[in-house]
């Protein structure tokens, strides 16, 4: 097994033992007595609260270990801190509180709790917004924090009517409304939807939890035997087991697929550096350009710029991934001077250039150059030619390399060609585009490559 | 005007020589990579610029440069280097004060074009309309990357400013082929000319989709000459080589 991944999976497994050690304290203290119970199940609460503490000393465990607060973290601590608010103003413990002989202002207590519950349901909202990328703009944010505010407000109000209940009301349905975007983007994400199902029926859990709590309150509808927070509770410590779970598997998940395209990436580009500068052309260059100083100086000098032109540009590429397309033309033309420069055949190259304005990976395009001399022939042909052309459609930039050379068979060529393999891996890895190669014989061939264009706000992870 | 030349290898500072020998009348100073003694000239003398390699054992160029910079807040500097630098390697004031680069082994041309540029601030191209065609960025020739990309700068030419749509240079240029085989030709063409102002820093072309537009300022012109004054060059041949040309000139 992967070694980040067993260390990851150490780390969570560690984590959910200090959780449930919490409820396991919890229930052993429960038993013994040492906490005391209510007719509506108060010691729940006192469970949580103690789960709680459990759950900072894992945060402050994170925060040492990792150096900074990741945004796993960030969303834990919001909801662990609205539960535990939540908790502690719950109509459980003010009855657990007056059991001591402390009495509290029911209303108030009350009151506070529903703004705890608002905390914790915005704070679930943005979970989800974070976990399926949805998009949740600042504006969006700053309607919901209002509308939780007036909500606080009308149910403040309401309270001392005993009418806070349109409020609660009112609030959940404002919440599903919110919720309808998270639906859509989940419906059609496929993928991690288990955790959202299970979050989200937490969440109405917890709704229905308040509302009947808040009804018992009035004394509209009788307490059950056993509370509401109890089943609450219990929900509770697997929502964090399961945001827990979530976040570690998506974090694998991306430093896996980092790691493993770091791999990848380092062997394509070694193989690409390895593969352009091919000794026989270096050798092939210098005896041309020795042969042209013989006959004029002035050619020799240029043919000399020319080859170091195309070294720098080799060389270059060793540190580089995507240059833009302009400076690949660069590139191609100095390598098609060499080219035509050793041989008496000479081909044309044509730059049928639409929009240059895009990027590709360094050296990429000189392999098919190359193909089209060696297989397909260009320059045997009297009027062969090479065109590179780039058309820029609503979608993205269609980029062609052909030519009306013999043509080729392309489950032959490419396959064998260790040239065209390292382009194709480089365009796939760094652009997510796969070259196609058609070829004809007697026709030419034409590799086609479309780039689709950048779309604005790519919501990609960003897991270091 | 006196230009300085750095670089520890005598064979640079001989290329350059060889180069530069009676093609411009600028005083030249050679130096191998002894810094005080550069400082100690540059104190003394009125440099108009310096040829700097970058990395040399007894000091580094663009350090040089900042030396240089400060005596002669004037100075212009070319790097000449076998490095990948760029312009985005320096900084100020170094990076205000370059007004070029040389990659060695350079090009005689690009140099003759940095030094033309340093001793005139406006590059000023000529074009010879009459006999062969042929365009001179400050004395110097411009080598264009194709035939046809040269042709199409002189059809622009002899637009005299005037726009000139793809159509027009396409019906000019390549009267005989089909338009789907033409288009692409005439893409290559503006590309290869826009590649080559580029290359000698005279951009005189405001290209546009299927629409070209030169710009006249800093250009001198035999034929723009021969519309104002009436007056014939001594071989009035014009632009032989190009069939279209008849159209625009007869005796």
């Amino acid at each position: 097994m992967n070694r980040i991944l067993k260390k990851r999976l150490a780390a969570a497994i560690a984590n959910l033992i200090l959780l449930f050690a919490g409820t396991v304290t919890a229930a052993i203290l429960g038993a013994c007595g040492v906490v005391p119970d209510s007719p509506y199940g108060d010691s729940i609460d006192v469970l949580c609260i103690i789960t709680l503490c459990f759950m900072a000393v894992i945060l402050i465990v994170e925060m040492v270990a990792m150096l900074k607060i990741s945004d796993s973290t960030r969303h834990t601590v919001y909801i662990a801190g609205a539960t535990l608010g939540m908790c502690l103003f719950s109509t459980d413990f003010t009855n657990m509180l007056a059991g001591y002989g402390v009495s509290v202002n029911m209303q108030v207590f009350d009151c506070i709790d529903f703004v705890c519950f608002e905390a914790v349901t915005l704070a679930l909202v943005y979970f989800w917004n974070y976990t399926y990328n949805v998009n949740f703009s600042v504006r969006t944010g700053r309607a919901a924090l209002v509308a939780a505010a007036v909500a606080a407000g009308a149910y403040t109000g309401l309270t001392f009517a005993n009418l806070q209940i349109i409020a609660l009301v009112l609030w959940i349905a404002g919440l599903g409304a919110a919720l309808a975007r998270v639906y859509q983007r989940v419906y059609t994400d496929g993928s991690d939807n288990l955790p959202f199902y299970l979050t989200e029926a937490y969440l109405f859990a917890a709704c229905g939890d308040c509302l009947a709590d808040t009804l018992c309150g009035e004394k509209l509808i009788p307490f059950p035997p056993l509370g509401f927070n109890s089943f609450y509770a219990v929900a509770f410590i697997l929502i964090f087991a399961l945001i827990y779970v979530t976040y570690a598997m998506r974090t694998d998940r991306a430093a896996l697929k980092a790691s493993e395209y770091k791999l990848q990436y380092e062997r394509v580009r070694t193989e690409a550096l390895r593969g352009q500068i091919k000794p026989h052309f270096i050798f092939n260059s210098l005896a041309a350009i020795q042969s042209l100083y013989h006959k004029s100086t002035e050619d020799g000098d240029r043919a000399t710029s020319l080859f170091s032109r195309h070294l720098r540009a080799n060389i270059e590429a060793g540190n580089t991934d995507l240059i833009p397309f302009e400076k690949e033309l660069d590139n191609i033309q100095v390598y098609a001077e060499l080219e035509n420069m050793r041989y008496e055949k000479k081909f044309n190259l044509i730059f049928d250039i639409d929009d240059a304005d895009f990027e590709v990976p360094v050296l990429s395009l000189q392999p098919y150059i190359e193909n089209a001399m060696r297989y397909s022939k260009v320059n045997e042909k009297a009027d062969g030619y090479i065109k590179i052309s780039s058309v820029r459609t609503a979608g993205g930039i269609m980029l062609q390399v052909s030519d009306n050379g013999v043509g080729f068979d392309v489950n032959v060529v490419p396959s064998s060609s260790y040239g065209i393999k390292n382009s194709k891996a480089r365009f796939e890895i760094l652009m997510g585009v796969e070259p196609e190669i058609t070829s004809e014989a007697g026709k030419g061939t034409v590799v086609s490559i479309f780039i689709p264009a950048a779309e604005g706000g790519t919501n990609e992870d960003n897991y270091s | 005007m006196k230009i300085i030349i750095v670089d520890d290898e005598m064979s640079a500072l001989h290329t350059f020589l060889s180069d530069v020998i009676g093609r411009t009348d600028a005083d030249y100073k050679f130096f191998k990579d002894d810094a005080p003694e550069i400082c100690d000239y540059a104190v003394k003398n009125n440099i108009a610029a310096a040829f700097l390699d970058i990395n040399m054992p007894k000091t580094n160029g663009i350090e040089l440069a900042g030396k240089l910079i400060e005596l002669q807040p004037e100075i212009k500097i070319v790097f000449i280097t076998g490095l990948d630098v760029s312009e985005k390697d320096l900084r100020e004031p170094v990076s205000g004060h370059t007004v070029g680069f040389l990659y060695k082994p350079y090009d005689s041309e690009a140099l003759l074009r940095l030094l033309s540029s340093i001793e005139r601030e406006t590059p000023k191209l000529t074009a010879k309309m009459f006999g062969t065609f042929d365009c001179f960025i400050n004395n110097n020739l411009v080598r264009f990357s194709s035939k046809k990309s040269k042709e199409l700068f002189a059809l622009l030419l002899t637009y005299n400013g005037k726009s000139l749509s793809m159509t027009d240079a396409i019906s000019q240029l390549w009267p005989d082929m089909e338009t789907d085989k033409s288009k692409p030709l005439y893409r290559d063409a503006v590309w290869r000319l826009r590649k080559t102002l580029k290359e000698i820093n005279f951009n005189c072309v405001e290209f546009e989709r299927a629409k070209l537009t030169l710009n006249k300022l800093n250009i001198s012109c035999d034929y723009w000459e021969y519309l104002e004054t009436g007056q014939l060059p001594a071989k009035p041949v014009f632009l032989k080589s190009y069939n279209w040309s008849q159209e625009y000139f007869t005796e």
